[in-house]
């Protein structure tokens, strides 16, 4: 069977998405002698041959620095680097490539803000929100700055589904807060936040909103403009790109207030030592020589997205999802954990009496990869009293197959502790 | 899908009956009250937390030994091993018993001239995380904790 693509050059529907599976090679092999079942795409992803192509292609015949030569490599170089700027800039739709920051991942693109935009704003009247359902790297940059200045984190709750409780957060918006940062997919639950409503309710406080995209970026389709978030970051190995690449979005008013994160070359204009004429947008926020071969990657996933077309694989993820969640709950013993009435990609569970690791180091033995433990997201492990969960979680090569392995790994973990 | 009969081998090795057994009914878990000392062990990577409470006689001899704690079937079989092996005996030999028992767990399967694993045969169950490189962490958190807790100290982790 071949593809078929319609008028937008993409896979003509969901079903075709299987064919997608022999792109990715890490997926063709085996783990202890059985074929690979990768549901740990939420911790990262895996690359289609395309994208390792294309760094090596770059690496091999156009590297060099970027901004600085005026030879031949430097400006192939320089190409790659920013076609992958405008890449990502229509992918997201955003207005253009100044709002479009490359940093190292989503931690960094968090830190970045944190720093920039708010530290030189707080003080201890001042606070920033966030919710109980966030990654680490969602809660200690706040916690960082916040010591420092005296300014306070404040946490909206969460309920039993593992949903943000969209409107006790909406009521702890002030004028005092400067920032409410909160992510657009749980890592941990895959629940997916109302951020429509949250947006709308911070800008009439005037207070901007960061939201932590490292888990939605490559499960549905995002128009960051009609969103309206103020800023928004991702990571290149969460969509199919490398890793040690990834992106911070800023509404450009915003950015262009914010003084530089850190400095360096590549983010000057003059340097003198009586003061120093930064850069425009985006290098501004650039400094140093930047992951130019992840770009390269993160540019050729974006191609692949959107070749799949990002709606083919919300139906296709969606399918798998809703087989997953209801084989699951046939399972002996099996309590989900996180059931949100819009989840996406992504199902924590534990089985009574066996510890996440051990379901893991069965499950590892069948060649089936998922994670355990607490998804670095120890405060939504603490509100549902648990150490840790199971979580499998889904992208564009799985298939049905995958889940029934899965589901029948579990049961090799309920005998061997019967 | 076809039998893999090797790789079974290795997962009923790790999960012995003897270490389910120990996970599902842990020997000496729980507090000790006053004049113990107190470690607590954490293994950042996944989250366990084992605490080991230990009290030492005038005789320098290991009168109780206690633990609680979350943590996996073979975090919690060895911290239950852990304690019933080295109760009663002498805190120098107890503290080299320990000191043994991970040197050994962290050597290599292949490796030459390794050292027979300690004469109980119960500890023996623990060997079977040399497959399983991962998992080697979970064996030796509470023989690690219980050093910790001999020498004073009030916390350790894995990843230092």
């Amino acid at each position: 069977m071949n593809l078929s693509f319609n008028e937008k050059n993409q896979i003509a529907d969901n079903s075709q998405l299987e064919l997608l599976r022999k792109d990715f090679p890490t997926i063709n092999q085996e783990i202890n002698k059985y074929p690979l079942v990768y549901l740990d795409s939420a911790a990262s992803s895996q690359m289609p041959q395309q994208v390792i192509d294309e760094i090596s292609r770059y690496q091999s015949q156009d590297h060099s620095n970027v901004h600085r030569g005026i030879h031949t490599l430097s400006h192939r170089a320089t190409e790659v680097y920013e076609t992958s700027r405008q890449n990502i800039c229509e992918f997201i739709n955003a207005k253009n490539t100044n709002e479009i920051i490359f940093t190292s991942g989503t931690t960094d693109s968090i830190n970045l803000v944190a720093n920039s935009y708010c530290k030189p704003k707080l003080d201890p009247s001042k606070k920033i929100l966030i919710s109980h359902l966030e990654h680490h790297s969602n809660i200690v940059p706040w916690q960082l700055i916040c010591e420092q200045t005296g300014a306070s984190l404040i946490v909206a709750p969460i309920d039993n589904n593992g949903e943000i409780i969209t409107e006790q957060l909406i009521d702890m918006i002030d004028s005092n807060v400067v920032l409410v940062a909160i992510s657009h997919i749980s890592n941990a639950l895959g629940s997916v936040t109302s951020l429509n409503k949250i947006i709308d309710a911070a800008h009439q406080h005037e207070v901007p909103v960061l939201v932590d995209g490292a888990q939605a970026i490559s499960h549905m389709k995002i128009d960051i403009q009609a969103l309206n978030a103020d800023f928004y970051a991702f990571s290149g190995h969460k969509m199919l790109g490398p890793t040690g690449i990834g992106i911070l979005y800023g509404k450009e008013r915003l950015l262009e207030d914010m003084p530089p994160y850190q400095g360096g070359g590549d983010m000057i204009l003059e340097v003198k030592f009586t003061g120093t004429v930064y850069n425009d947008l985006p290098y501004k926020f650039e400094a140093g020589t930047p992951n130019i071969s992840g770009a390269a990657g993160l540019g050729a996933a974006i191609d692949y997205l959107n070749q799949a077309g990002m709606h083919n694989i919300e139906a296709h993820e969606n399918i798998l999802l809703n087989k997953m969640i209801a084989d699951l709950q046939k399972v002996d013993g099996v309590e989900l954990i996180g059931k949100a009435e819009n989840q996406v990609a992504v199902q924590s569970f534990t089985i009574k009496d066996i510890h996440s690791h051990d379901i893991g180091t069965i499950l590892d033995h069948q060649g089936i990869a998922i994670r355990t433990g607490h998804h670095c997201a120890m405060p939504v492990m603490e509100f549902f009293g648990l150490p840790g969960t199971a979580r499998a979680s889904l992208s564009i090569y799985n298939n049905e197959e995958d889940i029934d392995r899965f589901i029948k790994g579990l049961d090799k973990v309920i005998e061997i502790f019967a | 899908m076809k039998k893999n009969n090797s790789e079974n081998k290795s997962l009923k090795e790790l999960y012995r009956q003897l270490i389910i057994h120990h996970a599902k009914n842990p020997l000496n878990f729980g507090k000790l009250s006053n004049n113990s000392l107190l470690s607590e062990g954490i293994n950042p990577l996944c989250g366990d937390k084992i605490r080991i409470y230990l009290k030492i006689n005038e005789a320098d001899t290991i009168e109780n030994l206690t633990f609680e704690g979350t943590g996996c079937a073979i975090s919690i079989a060895s911290a239950s091993l852990m304690t019933s092996t080295l109760l009663n005996m002498k805190k120098y030999q107890a503290n080299q018993y320990a000191l043994d028992l991970i040197s050994n767990l962290n050597e290599s399967k292949s490796q030459e001239g390794q050292q027979p694993m300690m004469d109980s045969q119960e500890i023996h169950a623990l060997e079977g995380v040399k497959d399983f490189p991962s998992r080697i962490k979970c064996a030796t958190l509470s023989w690690q904790t219980f050093i910790s807790a001999l020498n004073n100290n009030k916390i350790t982790t894995t990843e230092k």
